[in-house]
Protein backbone atom coordinates (compact mmCIF):
# COMPACT_ATOMS: atom_id res chain seq x y z
CA UNK A 1 0.00 0.00 0.00
CA UNK A 2 1.78 3.38 -1.13
CA UNK A 3 1.50 6.70 0.24
CA UNK A 4 -0.77 8.26 -2.14
CA UNK A 5 -2.68 5.26 -3.52
CA UNK A 6 -5.49 6.31 -5.12
CA UNK A 7 -8.99 4.36 -6.94
CA UNK A 8 -11.31 5.46 -9.63
CA UNK A 9 -13.24 8.20 -8.21
CA UNK A 10 -16.46 7.22 -9.04
CA UNK A 11 -15.45 2.94 -8.15
CA UNK A 12 -18.10 2.12 -5.35
CA UNK A 13 -16.35 0.56 -2.52
CA UNK A 14 -18.48 -2.67 -2.81
CA UNK A 15 -17.06 -3.02 -6.65
CA UNK A 16 -13.44 -1.71 -5.92
CA UNK A 17 -13.61 -4.97 -2.95
CA UNK A 18 -14.65 -6.61 -5.71
CA UNK A 19 -12.38 -5.79 -8.33
CA UNK A 20 -9.32 -6.41 -6.44
CA UNK A 21 -10.84 -10.57 -5.01
CA UNK A 22 -11.08 -11.45 -8.74
CA UNK A 23 -7.21 -10.43 -9.77
CA UNK A 24 -6.33 -13.77 -7.08
CA UNK A 25 -7.01 -17.13 -8.00
CA UNK A 26 -8.29 -18.41 -4.87
CA UNK A 27 -12.18 -17.30 -4.11
CA UNK A 28 -12.42 -14.58 -1.77
CA UNK A 29 -15.01 -13.73 0.00
CA UNK A 30 -16.02 -10.20 -0.37
CA UNK A 31 -19.21 -9.98 1.60
CA UNK A 32 -17.17 -11.19 4.55
CA UNK A 33 -14.37 -8.59 3.81
CA UNK A 34 -17.04 -5.74 4.04
CA UNK A 35 -18.52 -6.85 6.83
CA UNK A 36 -14.86 -7.72 9.16
CA UNK A 37 -13.67 -4.18 8.54
CA UNK A 38 -17.17 -2.35 8.84
CA UNK A 39 -17.33 -1.31 5.29
CA UNK A 40 -20.89 -2.61 4.73
CA UNK A 41 -22.71 0.74 4.91
CA UNK A 42 -20.15 2.15 2.42
CA UNK A 43 -20.84 -0.29 -0.08
CA UNK A 44 -22.58 1.92 -2.83
CA UNK A 45 -20.58 4.69 -1.95
CA UNK A 46 -18.40 6.37 -4.47
CA UNK A 47 -14.63 6.09 -3.34
CA UNK A 48 -14.66 9.98 -3.95
CA UNK A 49 -16.94 10.95 -1.14
CA UNK A 50 -15.38 8.37 1.72
CA UNK A 51 -13.22 10.56 4.41
CA UNK A 52 -9.69 10.29 3.94
CA UNK A 53 -9.60 7.91 6.93
CA UNK A 54 -11.96 5.48 5.45
CA UNK A 55 -9.98 5.70 2.24
CA UNK A 56 -7.06 4.31 3.64
CA UNK A 57 -9.07 1.86 4.90
CA UNK A 58 -10.72 -0.09 1.94
CA UNK A 59 -6.89 0.53 0.62
CA UNK A 60 -5.68 -1.42 3.20
CA UNK A 61 -8.66 -3.85 2.92
CA UNK A 62 -7.89 -4.31 -0.61
CA UNK A 63 -3.99 -4.71 0.10
CA UNK A 64 -5.05 -7.42 2.37
CA UNK A 65 -8.11 -9.36 0.88
CA UNK A 66 -6.10 -12.17 -0.39
CA UNK A 67 -4.48 -13.03 3.73
CA UNK A 68 -0.98 -12.37 2.90
CA UNK A 69 1.82 -13.63 4.71
CA UNK A 70 3.58 -9.99 4.66
CA UNK A 71 2.48 -6.52 4.30
CA UNK A 72 4.55 -3.54 2.89
CA UNK A 73 2.89 -0.31 3.96
CA UNK A 74 4.24 3.07 2.92
CA UNK A 75 3.28 6.16 5.18
CA UNK A 76 -0.20 5.00 5.41
CA UNK A 77 -1.31 7.38 7.81
CA UNK A 78 -0.45 10.39 5.95
CA UNK A 79 -2.49 13.51 5.98
CA UNK A 80 -5.08 11.82 8.43
CA UNK A 81 -7.12 13.29 11.42
CA UNK A 82 -5.61 11.80 14.69
CA UNK A 83 -8.85 9.95 14.99
CA UNK A 84 -8.73 8.18 11.41
CA UNK A 85 -5.40 7.67 12.14
CA UNK A 86 -5.84 5.70 15.38
CA UNK A 87 -8.49 3.96 13.53
CA UNK A 88 -6.48 2.48 11.18
CA UNK A 89 -4.05 1.90 13.17
CA UNK A 90 -6.18 -0.60 15.28
CA UNK A 91 -6.39 -2.29 11.54
CA UNK A 92 -3.04 -2.39 11.68
CA UNK A 93 -2.71 -3.48 15.26
CA UNK A 94 -5.82 -6.23 14.45
CA UNK A 95 -3.67 -7.68 11.11
CA UNK A 96 -0.65 -7.78 13.00
CA UNK A 97 -2.54 -9.59 15.71
CA UNK A 98 -4.05 -12.28 12.92
CA UNK A 99 -0.35 -12.98 12.46
CA UNK A 100 0.64 -10.93 9.60
CA UNK A 101 4.02 -9.28 8.97
CA UNK A 102 4.13 -5.69 8.73
CA UNK A 103 6.58 -3.83 7.09
CA UNK A 104 5.64 -0.20 7.67
CA UNK A 105 7.59 3.06 6.79
CA UNK A 106 6.62 6.37 8.69
CA UNK A 107 8.20 9.67 9.79
CA UNK A 108 5.52 9.58 12.52
CA UNK A 109 7.47 8.69 15.38
CA UNK A 110 4.37 8.16 17.68
CA UNK A 111 3.13 5.48 14.78
CA UNK A 112 5.97 3.78 14.96
CA UNK A 113 6.23 3.42 18.76
CA UNK A 114 2.76 2.58 18.66
CA UNK A 115 2.47 -0.04 16.28
CA UNK A 116 5.90 -1.53 15.95
CA UNK A 117 7.67 -4.63 17.26
CA UNK A 118 11.04 -3.65 16.13
CA UNK A 119 12.42 -0.21 14.71
CA UNK A 120 14.91 0.54 12.15
CA UNK A 121 15.58 3.82 11.68
CA UNK A 122 17.23 4.90 8.78
CA UNK A 123 19.80 7.84 7.87
CA UNK A 124 20.47 8.39 4.06
CA UNK A 125 20.27 5.03 2.86
CA UNK A 126 22.01 3.40 6.28
CA UNK A 127 20.41 1.82 9.22
CA UNK A 128 21.81 4.03 12.10
CA UNK A 129 19.49 2.01 14.55
CA UNK A 130 17.80 -1.28 15.16
CA UNK A 131 16.01 -2.62 17.79
CA UNK A 132 12.40 -2.48 20.21
CA UNK A 133 11.28 0.98 21.10
CA UNK A 134 11.65 0.70 24.38
CA UNK A 135 15.06 -0.78 23.99
CA UNK A 136 15.96 2.21 21.60
CA UNK A 137 14.96 4.61 23.86
CA UNK A 138 16.92 3.03 26.88
CA UNK A 139 20.12 2.75 24.77
CA UNK A 140 20.12 6.64 24.09
CA UNK A 141 18.67 8.26 27.31
CA UNK A 142 20.90 7.24 29.41
CA UNK A 143 20.80 10.71 31.69
CA UNK A 144 17.07 10.35 32.66
CA UNK A 145 14.97 13.70 33.85
CA UNK A 146 12.11 14.77 35.65
CA UNK A 147 9.59 17.58 34.79
CA UNK A 148 8.24 19.36 36.98
CA UNK A 149 5.84 22.33 37.24
CA UNK A 150 6.04 24.43 40.73
CA UNK A 151 6.38 28.38 40.39
CA UNK A 152 8.14 28.86 43.77
CA UNK A 153 10.65 26.29 43.28
CA UNK A 154 14.04 27.86 43.55
CA UNK A 155 16.69 26.41 40.89
CA UNK A 156 19.32 27.03 43.29
CA UNK A 157 18.40 24.59 46.00
CA UNK A 158 17.31 21.73 42.89
CA UNK A 159 20.63 21.82 41.88
CA UNK A 160 22.30 21.34 44.96
CA UNK A 161 20.48 17.50 44.82
CA UNK A 162 22.84 14.91 44.61
CA UNK A 163 22.90 13.62 41.41
CA UNK A 164 21.60 16.46 39.52
CA UNK A 165 23.62 16.89 36.49
CA UNK A 166 21.83 20.09 35.03
CA UNK A 167 18.54 22.03 35.22
CA UNK A 168 16.51 23.98 32.45
CA UNK A 169 13.90 25.86 32.91
CA UNK A 170 10.91 25.90 30.01
CA UNK A 171 7.24 26.69 29.74
CA UNK A 172 6.54 27.12 33.26
CA UNK A 173 8.40 23.18 33.48
CA UNK A 174 11.54 22.52 35.23
CA UNK A 175 13.80 19.69 33.51
CA UNK A 176 15.73 17.94 36.33
CA UNK A 177 18.82 15.78 34.99
CA UNK A 178 19.86 13.55 36.87
CA UNK A 179 21.95 10.14 36.77
CA UNK A 180 19.62 8.40 40.07
CA UNK A 181 16.36 9.19 39.36
CA UNK A 182 14.77 7.52 42.83
CA UNK A 183 17.08 9.70 44.90
CA UNK A 184 16.48 12.75 43.39
CA UNK A 185 12.76 12.27 43.46
CA UNK A 186 13.15 11.73 46.42
CA UNK A 187 15.17 14.86 47.42
CA UNK A 188 12.80 17.02 45.77
CA UNK A 189 9.36 15.99 46.87
CA UNK A 190 11.24 16.47 50.39
CA UNK A 191 12.45 20.31 49.41
CA UNK A 192 8.74 20.94 48.07
CA UNK A 193 7.01 19.72 51.71
CA UNK A 194 9.68 21.37 53.35
CA UNK A 195 9.00 24.65 51.42
CA UNK A 196 5.24 23.54 51.42
CA UNK A 197 4.89 24.59 47.76
CA UNK A 198 2.55 23.31 45.46
CA UNK A 199 2.97 21.34 42.40
CA UNK A 200 0.68 21.85 39.56
CA UNK A 201 2.52 18.94 37.44
CA UNK A 202 5.35 16.21 37.60
CA UNK A 203 6.06 13.50 35.07
CA UNK A 204 9.56 11.15 34.12
CA UNK A 205 10.85 11.80 31.10
CA UNK A 206 12.28 9.01 29.77
CA UNK A 207 13.31 10.54 26.10
CA UNK A 208 11.24 9.67 23.07
CA UNK A 209 11.74 8.03 19.57
CA UNK A 210 11.35 11.54 18.50
CA UNK A 211 14.47 12.93 20.03
CA UNK A 212 15.94 9.80 19.07
CA UNK A 213 15.56 10.23 15.53
CA UNK A 214 17.37 13.41 15.81
CA UNK A 215 20.13 12.07 17.41
CA UNK A 216 20.48 9.00 16.48
CA UNK A 217 22.41 9.97 13.23
CA UNK A 218 24.15 12.61 14.89
CA UNK A 219 25.92 10.30 17.23
CA UNK A 220 27.12 7.84 14.08
CA UNK A 221 28.48 10.96 12.38
CA UNK A 222 30.28 11.81 15.60
CA UNK A 223 31.37 8.00 15.87
CA UNK A 224 32.92 8.37 12.48
CA UNK A 225 34.73 11.25 12.80
CA UNK B 1 -10.72 -14.19 -16.97
CA UNK B 2 -12.73 -13.92 -14.03
CA UNK B 3 -10.37 -10.68 -13.65
CA UNK B 4 -10.47 -9.43 -17.31
CA UNK B 5 -14.53 -10.10 -17.08
CA UNK B 6 -14.83 -7.88 -13.86
CA UNK B 7 -12.48 -5.17 -14.99
CA UNK B 8 -13.79 -4.66 -18.24
CA UNK B 9 -17.34 -4.60 -16.58
CA UNK B 10 -16.40 -2.48 -13.85
CA UNK B 11 -14.95 -0.32 -16.77
CA UNK B 12 -18.00 -0.32 -18.30
CA UNK B 13 -19.99 1.02 -15.19
CA UNK B 14 -17.38 3.69 -14.79
CA UNK B 15 -17.75 4.86 -18.42
CA UNK B 16 -21.38 5.28 -17.97
CA UNK B 17 -20.92 7.54 -15.08
CA UNK B 18 -18.98 9.93 -16.79
CA UNK B 19 -21.08 12.13 -18.72
CA UNK B 20 -18.25 13.58 -20.87
CA UNK B 21 -17.42 10.23 -22.56
CA UNK B 22 -21.43 9.48 -23.12
CA UNK B 23 -22.37 12.93 -24.56
CA UNK B 24 -18.84 12.28 -26.53
CA UNK B 25 -19.61 8.74 -27.46
CA UNK B 26 -23.16 8.95 -28.32
CA UNK B 27 -23.61 12.94 -29.89
CA UNK B 28 -20.70 12.71 -31.64
CA UNK B 29 -21.00 10.25 -34.93
CA UNK B 30 -24.74 11.61 -35.12
CA UNK B 31 -23.30 15.33 -35.50
CA UNK B 32 -20.88 14.34 -37.59
CA UNK B 33 -23.18 12.22 -39.81
CA UNK B 34 -25.86 15.16 -40.08
CA UNK B 35 -23.27 17.72 -41.17
CA UNK B 36 -20.81 16.22 -43.86
CA UNK B 37 -23.98 14.41 -45.32
CA UNK B 38 -24.99 17.89 -45.55
CA UNK B 39 -22.12 19.19 -46.77
CA UNK B 40 -20.96 16.90 -49.20
CA UNK B 41 -23.77 14.70 -49.53
CA UNK B 42 -24.14 15.67 -53.19
CA UNK B 43 -20.67 15.02 -54.30
CA UNK B 44 -18.84 11.91 -55.46
CA UNK B 45 -15.58 9.94 -54.87
CA UNK B 46 -14.57 8.35 -57.76
CA UNK B 47 -17.55 6.57 -59.19
CA UNK B 48 -18.88 6.33 -55.00
CA UNK B 49 -21.49 8.26 -53.80
CA UNK B 50 -20.34 10.19 -50.94
CA UNK B 51 -23.08 9.19 -48.64
CA UNK B 52 -22.31 5.70 -49.57
CA UNK B 53 -19.05 6.06 -47.92
CA UNK B 54 -20.46 8.40 -44.97
CA UNK B 55 -21.34 5.21 -42.19
CA UNK B 56 -17.84 3.04 -42.69
CA UNK B 57 -15.32 6.73 -42.89
CA UNK B 58 -17.26 8.18 -39.30
CA UNK B 59 -17.25 4.12 -37.90
CA UNK B 60 -13.35 4.05 -38.43
CA UNK B 61 -13.33 7.75 -36.70
CA UNK B 62 -15.41 6.64 -34.09
CA UNK B 63 -13.00 3.64 -33.51
CA UNK B 64 -9.56 5.79 -33.58
CA UNK B 65 -11.29 8.50 -31.04
CA UNK B 66 -12.14 5.76 -28.35
CA UNK B 67 -8.55 4.32 -28.91
CA UNK B 68 -7.54 7.67 -28.26
CA UNK B 69 -9.64 9.70 -25.72
CA UNK B 70 -11.42 6.61 -23.86
CA UNK B 71 -9.03 3.81 -23.83
CA UNK B 72 -5.35 5.20 -23.95
CA UNK B 73 -6.07 8.30 -22.26
CA UNK B 74 -7.68 6.68 -19.48
CA UNK B 75 -4.77 4.40 -19.03
CA UNK B 76 -2.58 7.05 -18.76
CA UNK B 77 -4.97 8.98 -16.41
CA UNK B 78 -4.46 5.80 -14.22
CA UNK B 79 -1.02 5.87 -14.36
CA UNK B 80 -0.81 9.58 -14.00
CA UNK B 81 -3.22 8.64 -10.06
CA UNK B 82 -0.78 5.96 -8.79
CA UNK B 83 -3.86 3.37 -9.72
CA UNK B 84 -1.60 1.25 -11.96
CA UNK B 85 1.06 1.33 -9.08
CA UNK B 86 -1.40 -0.23 -7.24
CA UNK B 87 -2.39 -2.98 -10.01
CA UNK B 88 0.55 -4.09 -10.10
CA UNK B 89 1.34 -5.34 -6.49
CA UNK B 90 -1.84 -7.59 -7.49
CA UNK B 91 -1.08 -10.68 -9.51
CA UNK B 92 -2.71 -8.84 -12.70
CA UNK B 93 -0.60 -8.91 -15.57
CA UNK B 94 -0.38 -6.02 -18.25
CA UNK B 95 -2.33 -8.32 -21.14
CA UNK B 96 -5.09 -8.14 -19.13
CA UNK B 97 -5.34 -4.53 -18.38
CA UNK B 98 -5.07 -4.41 -22.31
CA UNK B 99 -7.52 -6.61 -23.49
CA UNK B 100 -9.86 -5.74 -20.88
CA UNK B 101 -9.94 -2.02 -22.48
CA UNK B 102 -9.46 -3.72 -26.19
CA UNK B 103 -13.01 -5.46 -24.84
CA UNK B 104 -14.32 -2.36 -23.41
CA UNK B 105 -13.68 -0.35 -26.98
CA UNK B 106 -15.27 -3.22 -28.41
CA UNK B 107 -18.68 -2.49 -26.50
CA UNK B 108 -18.41 1.23 -26.60
CA UNK B 109 -17.47 1.51 -30.52
CA UNK B 110 -20.99 -0.93 -30.81
CA UNK B 111 -22.76 2.06 -29.13
CA UNK B 112 -21.15 4.51 -31.92
CA UNK B 113 -21.91 2.30 -34.94
CA UNK B 114 -25.48 1.33 -33.99
CA UNK B 115 -25.59 5.01 -33.65
CA UNK B 116 -23.86 6.17 -37.24
CA UNK B 117 -26.06 3.18 -38.81
CA UNK B 118 -29.37 4.42 -37.17
CA UNK B 119 -28.42 7.92 -38.16
CA UNK B 120 -27.58 7.26 -41.74
CA UNK B 121 -30.51 5.47 -42.05
CA UNK B 122 -33.29 8.06 -40.92
CA UNK B 123 -31.44 11.40 -42.28
CA UNK B 124 -30.20 9.80 -45.54
CA UNK B 125 -31.87 6.56 -46.13
CA UNK B 126 -28.58 4.83 -45.87
CA UNK B 127 -28.95 1.22 -46.48
CA UNK B 128 -27.13 -1.65 -43.86
CA UNK B 129 -23.94 -3.59 -45.45
CA UNK B 130 -25.15 -6.59 -47.39
CA UNK B 131 -21.70 -9.17 -46.39
CA UNK B 132 -22.30 -8.82 -42.76
CA UNK B 133 -19.67 -11.32 -42.34
CA UNK B 134 -16.88 -9.46 -44.19
CA UNK B 135 -17.81 -6.38 -42.48
CA UNK B 136 -17.79 -7.92 -38.68
CA UNK B 137 -14.15 -9.43 -39.78
CA UNK B 138 -13.04 -5.85 -41.23
CA UNK B 139 -14.60 -4.12 -37.73
CA UNK B 140 -12.62 -6.54 -35.30
CA UNK B 141 -9.64 -6.11 -37.36
CA UNK B 142 -9.96 -2.87 -37.08
CA UNK B 143 -10.65 -2.14 -33.75
CA UNK B 144 -7.70 -5.24 -32.61
CA UNK B 145 -5.11 -2.26 -35.03
CA UNK B 146 -6.71 1.39 -33.59
CA UNK B 147 -7.51 0.03 -29.86
CA UNK B 148 -3.94 -0.84 -29.79
CA UNK B 149 -2.20 2.00 -31.42
CA UNK B 150 -4.30 4.13 -28.92
CA UNK B 151 -2.91 2.59 -25.98
CA UNK B 152 0.49 2.30 -27.45
CA UNK B 153 0.83 6.10 -28.38
CA UNK B 154 -0.91 7.49 -25.38
CA UNK B 155 1.35 5.30 -23.30
CA UNK B 156 4.17 7.30 -24.21
CA UNK B 157 2.74 10.15 -21.93
CA UNK B 158 2.98 9.92 -18.36
CA UNK B 159 0.72 12.57 -17.29
CA UNK B 160 -2.93 13.45 -18.63
CA UNK B 161 -2.04 16.68 -20.52
CA UNK B 162 0.36 14.73 -22.56
CA UNK B 163 -1.53 11.98 -23.63
CA UNK B 164 -4.73 14.66 -24.98
CA UNK B 165 -1.62 16.31 -26.59
CA UNK B 166 -0.89 13.26 -28.07
CA UNK B 167 -4.18 11.86 -28.80
CA UNK B 168 -5.23 14.94 -30.58
CA UNK B 169 -2.38 15.36 -32.68
CA UNK B 170 -2.88 11.93 -33.51
CA UNK B 171 -6.74 11.92 -34.36
CA UNK B 172 -6.44 15.49 -36.68
CA UNK B 173 -3.39 13.71 -38.58
CA UNK B 174 -4.97 10.30 -39.37
CA UNK B 175 -8.39 12.05 -39.91
CA UNK B 176 -7.24 14.48 -42.65
CA UNK B 177 -4.50 12.44 -43.95
CA UNK B 178 -6.82 8.68 -43.98
CA UNK B 179 -8.97 9.61 -47.00
CA UNK B 180 -12.18 9.69 -44.90
CA UNK B 181 -12.52 13.28 -44.94
CA UNK B 182 -10.53 14.50 -47.76
CA UNK B 183 -9.89 11.92 -50.50
CA UNK B 184 -6.96 10.48 -50.39
CA UNK B 185 -6.07 10.59 -54.87
CA UNK B 186 -5.94 14.56 -54.54
CA UNK B 187 -3.19 14.55 -51.62
CA UNK B 188 0.40 15.06 -52.93
CA UNK B 189 2.65 13.07 -52.82
CA UNK B 190 4.72 13.86 -49.82
CA UNK B 191 1.23 13.36 -47.76
CA UNK B 192 0.14 10.48 -49.78
CA UNK B 193 3.55 8.75 -48.46
CA UNK B 194 3.07 10.19 -44.42
CA UNK B 195 -0.98 8.77 -45.04
CA UNK B 196 0.27 4.97 -46.09
CA UNK B 197 2.04 5.10 -42.81
CA UNK B 198 -0.88 5.34 -40.61
CA UNK B 199 -3.51 2.61 -39.44
CA UNK B 200 -6.36 4.89 -40.18
CA UNK B 201 -5.86 4.93 -43.84
CA UNK B 202 -5.99 0.88 -44.47
CA UNK B 203 -8.86 0.71 -42.04
CA UNK B 204 -10.81 3.16 -44.31
CA UNK B 205 -10.12 0.94 -47.02
CA UNK B 206 -10.90 -2.44 -45.37
CA UNK B 207 -13.97 -0.80 -43.94
CA UNK B 208 -15.01 0.90 -47.28
CA UNK B 209 -14.67 -2.03 -49.27
CA UNK B 210 -16.51 -4.17 -47.18
CA UNK B 211 -19.40 -2.44 -45.81
CA UNK B 212 -20.16 -1.15 -49.46
CA UNK B 213 -19.96 -4.75 -51.04
CA UNK B 214 -17.05 -4.34 -53.48
CA UNK B 215 -14.42 -6.85 -53.78
CA UNK B 216 -11.58 -7.26 -51.52
CA UNK B 217 -9.18 -8.11 -53.96
CA UNK B 218 -7.69 -5.05 -55.04
CA UNK B 219 -7.10 -4.28 -51.63
CA UNK B 220 -5.72 -7.43 -50.43
CA UNK B 221 -2.03 -5.64 -49.74
CA UNK B 222 -4.09 -3.27 -47.57
CA UNK B 223 -5.39 -5.95 -45.23
CA UNK B 224 -1.77 -7.88 -45.41
CA UNK B 225 -0.71 -4.14 -43.96
CA UNK B 226 -3.15 -4.05 -41.23
CA UNK B 227 -3.15 -7.29 -39.87
CA UNK B 228 0.65 -6.84 -39.95
CA UNK B 229 0.10 -3.15 -38.31
CA UNK B 230 -2.62 -4.67 -35.70
CA UNK B 231 0.08 -7.97 -34.85
CA UNK B 232 3.17 -5.06 -34.32
CA UNK B 233 0.48 -2.74 -32.47
CA UNK B 234 -0.84 -5.52 -30.15
CA UNK B 235 2.82 -6.63 -28.62
CA UNK B 236 4.25 -3.27 -28.68
CA UNK B 237 1.22 -2.07 -26.60
CA UNK B 238 2.18 -4.62 -24.30
CA UNK B 239 5.98 -4.85 -24.23
CA UNK B 240 5.86 -0.90 -23.99
CA UNK B 241 3.41 -1.10 -21.15
CA UNK B 242 4.56 1.10 -17.70
CA UNK B 243 2.92 0.47 -14.27
CA UNK B 244 4.29 4.26 -13.03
Amino acid sequence: MFQHTNLQSKIKVGEAIELFASFYPRQIDTTLALENLKLEPFRHTYFKNLSGGWKQKLLLTLATLHSPSIVFLDEPSTGLDPKSRRELWKMIVSLRDAGTTIVLTTHYMEEAEQLCDRIAIMNHGSVVGLDTPQKLIQSLNKDKSILIACKQLNIALVQKIAGVSRVVSKNNLLQIFTDTIEWTTFELFKLISTEGLIVDDFRFSTGSLDDLFVKLPQLQEEMML
Amino acid sequence: MKAIHILTLIELKLFFRDLQSLIWTFIFPFVMIYFLGLLFGNSAVGEMDYKTLLIPNMIALCLLSTALFTLGTRIVSYKESQLLKTYQITPLHSIRIILSFCLLGVIISLFSIIIACVSGHFIYNLQPPIYLIAVIFSLMLSMVTLFSFGILVTGISSTMQGAAGISVLALNLQTFLSGGVIPYQILPLPLKIVAKALPLHYVNDILTFTWTGQSVNSIWLNIIILIGMAFVFFILSIRCFRWT
